[in-house]
């Protein structure tokens, strides 16, 4: 102890006294703490590598990530494909038309083949069948000449509404009143 | 050993472990294992400590405190019960004072005044490294020191009724 430590002369009796005690070491064992010390000193420098390992690992998967962002941002980075659309007119031959028959492609089916196209047989168009269906009745064979004065604006409405000679040109007579009663029977 | 060699381990054992073992006793039962885990501790250290010595009283008294304080206050009485009758000191024919009754007034000393006396006395520490391990002010731990060792002066110089008991207790 320095001098601005020492103790008073009693104490210092007493300091001595108790230093000459031998303090016990109790449970210990030292051989066997002294083997395990080594086991823990190996433990720890493989964990020192396994970390230098880990760390390397990390670095690597981080390296791989970045690479794999920057080739995604890249791509997407890219023009995108511009899509052209274009109208290419194929001509299709008449015969190679496959659209649904309609009844009025049926009863024309009976009569040499022309080129008219199937028309959607509204109600309208089969009123203005039967009308020129009545007609042709009661004008015979022919239609009403042109020119003629017509105060029921039937020849406006011939201008306006093609006659059926225009509209089915190849429908004769008998394949008109067949298709009116196939209408008819349809209609029922 | 990766850091810590088998020579120096063994020389800290042979000088130090006892104490630390009396040391640790201060505040659990269980001071060898404490003691243990320091060493292990110790052994996984990359590099050794510049005082290693100051080290092993740092570790083993945080020990001691944590498993102390695990310990719960069932255990603790069952500790201070155990602790009446363990040895801290070995036994002498030679010795002035009797092992068990400096136990026993050690005992009686308050936690600082003992924790001071034990690690000057037989841990061989410096005041400045005491005061760094409690973290108090070196006068602070001089106070302690002094104010410990007045109280078992006291308590060994006390007259005794019995002259049989008195033979074994401090002889100046």
């Amino acid at each position: 102890m320095s001098g601005q430590e020492k103790l008073p002369q009693e104490l210092q009796a007493l300091e001595a006294g108790l230093a000459s005690l031998r303090p016990s070491s109790g449970r210990l064992d030292r051989e066997r703490l002294m083997f395990l010390a080594g086991r823990a000193s190996a433990a720890g420098l493989g964990m020192q590598r396994g970390r230098l390992g880990s760390v390397l690992r990390q670095v690597a998967a981080m390296a791989a990530a970045a690479l794999v962002a920057a080739g995604l941002t890249h791509w997407l980075k890219q023009p995108q494909t511009q899509v052209v659309e274009r109208i290419v007119y194929v001509p299709v031959a008449p015969a190679q038309q496959q659209a649904p028959r309609s009844v009025a492609e049926k009863a024309v089916a009976s009569e040499p083949a022309t080129a008219v196209s199937p028309r959607t047989l509204d109600a309208s168009y089969l009123r203005e069948l039967e009308r020129l269906s009545a007609q042709q009745a009661a004008e015979g064979a022919g239609w009403p000449a042109h020119g003629g004065k017509d105060l029921s604006g039937s020849a406006h409405r011939r201008r306006t509404n093609p006659p059926a000679e225009a509209i089915a040109p190849a429908l004769s007579r008998r394949a008109l009143n067949t298709l009116l009663e196939e209408l008819s029977a349809e209609r029922g | 050993m990766a850091a810590i060699g088998v020579e120096l381990l063994s020389r800290l054992l042979d000088e130090h472990s006892a104490a630390l073992v009396l040391y640790a006793r201060q505040w659990c039962q269980c001071p060898e294992d404490v003691l243990q885990e320091a060493v292990l501790l110790l052994a996984r250290q990359p590099e050794v400590p510049s005082n290693v010595v100051g080290w092993l009283y740092r570790v083993v008294r945080n020990g001691a405190i944590s498993a102390s304080r695990a310990a719960g206050r069932r255990a603790r009485h069952e500790a201070l019960a155990g602790e009446k009758n363990a040895l801290w000191f070995e036994p002498g024919t030679e010795d002035r004072l009797d092992a068990a009754v400096v136990t026993e007034a050690l005992q009686e000393l308050p936690i600082e005044q003992r924790e001071v006396i034990v690690a000057r006395l037989w841990g061989g520490l410096a005041f400045d490294k005491i005061a760094e391990l409690t973290g108090q002010p070196t006068s602070t731990v001089h106070r302690w020191y002094h104010a410990g060792l007045a109280a078992l002066r006291e308590r060994f110089g006390e007259p005794c009724r019995d002259k049989k008991s008195c033979r074994k207790s401090f002889k100046p």
